[in-house]
């Protein structure tokens, strides 16, 4: 399972599945949920000035997760969209499906979904990209009629 | 895109800016570097003093901004819109009394500006080394040696060639007896108002990435010679007399020109609600 | 689905900042931040509208508990190196903090002291940038090693800034201020 993929299903389906995974348990957050531009920063080689490559929207959540009957499990995520309430539901996710508590089956399934729309994603790129292939050996011989 | 619901910036370009302005305070007139982060107004209008501004502000906070000590140019009335859409709850001002947070740009109001209120500058060049030092690097550790004989120097050649520093606006000060800033386009008559203020002062250059401050009640020297004192501005007429503002008849602030056209000129305060003001607001009533 | 108390919120923190702002450009001026701090004291509420993974900090005494420390979600550095600190003021200082460089003064570190009352205790007068003629600073339960570490700390440009807190309130002494000594 690949829970990164659960990014492709729709927003709500997984903000739904994590309130229902979450319904009845306490919910600690170990870092504060928080969305933002994350910078980039590299170091120039010369001087060893520090610079900004650029920036990207990320969001990231840390959360643990009490049971009553379960006890307790921890989840993060980072996610590359400045979506706090979508990065506090992926880590919660993210702590039931490490756990394996009841429902990780549920989050298998979303994330299998997630998956297989990153393959027709893929497979549809790389035919996009299949037709723009050009072969240069063969410029070179092509006779103009 | 920005995810906090007040101040657009989110939450960490606002804590850099938090830290960037308490260092700022800390040592008065050095330049803070900072990541200036993309807004939604070009580069160069404005956005270093945005930014400070949307960190700065809270709800119930009452802004007011000047461009050119006018709060109707374009550049202030996008800016002040932007501000109090982002910013619910944030009332926009005109008046300087009634404002607890000024963004400018060129001027310093010429009511007193009392405890309690904050002044925020877009900077466009936040160096005042850049007229002798193309290289930032240089001027890094000019600044840090506090090395400003080059810039000594160039006045000394103003004064020679014209008898005066030729610099009408960013005229360089020191501040508490260390760092040169340039204190943004403010023409001279305002450098006073610097000296040992009763607010805190707020440097944004957006472009530039820097972030500078002067805080209250600290010492913002000119720089001069000892022969060779610095001047404000006179606006003295043809007899030598203290022109007068036509519209309000001030003879104590700062004035601009106006050509008319059938020849000559008219003076008038440059600062629209201080004219207003000794007015009594005629067009409030 | 986010539930999260002060000291936390986005819009307590807007608040402790301002009030961090004004208090730290009039050094010796006390600030009352209870209603942003959601019980938690007031050095926590600082340390969380200014820290975050760009930056580094120290709990030199151990005064936060481990969820605090990783909510402040700034880098632990060892006390030498962290660019905030948080220490409590009854204990001397153990360590030697960043004080910045010439080139770059900015990354001298802010300490944030925990003490027992502002307002209380033996006064110092304060001089220098921000304060008109002279302040006046009361703390209660600070040692009084911190002053003089501090003496040695800050050669301006370079130095340290202090924010002394107590459980609701808080006080700057930035690099610049003169501290004159003990008042009668």
């Amino acid at each position: 399972m690949r829970v990164c993929d659960l990014l492709l299903v729709p927003r709500q389906e997984v903000l739904a599945l994590a309130e229902r995974l979450s319904a009845g348990r306490e919910v600690e957050h170990l870092v504060v949920p928080t969305a933002g531009s994350w910078l980039l920063q590299m170091r120039e080689g010369v001087r060893g000035d520090r610079w900004y490559i650029g920036e990207i929207p990320a969001a990231q959540a840390a959360v643990r997760l009490y049971d009553r009957q379960l006890g307790s499990c921890r989840g993060a995520a980072v996610i590359m969209r400045a979506d706090a309430e979508l990065a506090v539901a992926a880590a919660i996710l993210d702590a039931v499906a490490r756990a394996s508590w009841p429902g990780c089956d549920e989050i298998a399934a979303l994330a299998a979904r997630g998956s297989a729309e990153r393959l027709r994603a893929e497979g549809q790129r790389a035919a996009i990209r299949a037709a723009t292939r050009v072969s240069f050996s063969e410029l070179g011989t092509e006779q103009d009629a | 895109m920005a995810a906090d619901d007040f101040g657009f910036l989110d939450a960490y370009a606002v804590r850099e800016i938090r830290r960037a302005l308490l260092k700022a305070l800390a040592v008065p007139g050095y330049q803070v570097p900072y990541a200036s982060r993309e807004m939604p107004i070009a580069r160069g209008f404005g956005t270093g003093g945005l930014q400070l501004s949307l960190s700065v502000l809270l709800p119930g906070d009452r802004i007011k901004v000047i461009d050119q000590g006018a709060d109707d140019s374009v550049n202030a009335v996008n800016l002040r819109r932007f501000i109090v859409a982002a910013c619910p709850g944030v009332q926009p001002v005109t008046r300087t009394a009634e404002a607890t947070v000024i963004q400018t740009r060129h001027r310093i109001p010429e009511r007193p500006l009392m405890p309690g209120q904050l002044m925020i500058y877009q900077v466009p060049y936040p160096d005042p080394l850049q007229i002798v030092e193309p290289r930032e690097a240089e001027r890094r550790r000019m600044h840090a040696e506090g090395d400003y004989a080059r810039l000594w120097v160039k006045l000394y050649e103003d004064v020679v060639r014209f008898r005066e520093v030729a610099l009408s606006n960013r005229y360089p000060a020191r501040v508490h007896g260390r760092y040169i800033i340039d204190p943004s386009p403010i023409p001279r008559w305002d450098l006073p108002k610097l000296h040992r203020s009763a607010v805190p002062h707020l440097f944004g250059a957006g472009r530039e990435k820097k972030i500078y401050a002067v805080p209250p009640h600290t010492a913002v020297e000119p720089l001069a010679f000892a022969d060779v004192p610095f001047e404000v501005e006179r606006f003295r007429d043809e007899q030598g007399r203290r022109r007068r503002c036509a519209r309000c008849q001030a003879d104590d602030t700062y004035l601009d020109q106006i050509p008319l056209p059938g020849g000559g000129s008219r003076w008038q305060c440059n600062d629209q609600d201080a004219c207003d003001e000794r007015l009594g607001y005629p067009d409030a009533r | 689905m986010i539930a999260i108390d002060h000291p936390w919120r986005s819009d307590g923190q807007r608040q402790v900042f301002r009030r961090l702002l004004a208090a730290w450009a009039e050094p010796g001026s006390v600030a009352d931040i209870a209603p942003w701090c959601g019980g938690a004291h007031a050095s926590l509420a600082v340390l969380a509208c200014l820290c975050d993974a760009a930056t580094s900090f120290c709990d030199a005494d151990q005064l936060l508990s481990p969820t605090d420390r990783s909510r402040l979600a700034a880098r632990p550095a060892p006390a030498g190196e962290a660019a905030f600190i948080l220490a409590d003021a009854a204990r001397p200082p153990a360590w030697v903090p960043e004080r910045g460089s010439l080139l770059a003064p900015e990354r001298g570190a802010t300490i944030v002291l925990r003490c027992q009352s502002l307002g209380e205790g033996a006064v110092v007068a304060l001089r220098g940038p921000g304060i008109a003629e002279r302040a006046a600073l009361a703390v209660s339960g600070l040692h009084p090693a911190w002053w003089t570490a501090r003496a040695c700390w800050c050669a301006y440009p370079l130095g340290v800034d202090f924010v002394f807190c107590d459980a609701t309130r808080l006080a700057c002494v930035p690099r610049t201020t003169t501290v004159g000594g003990e008042e009668s």
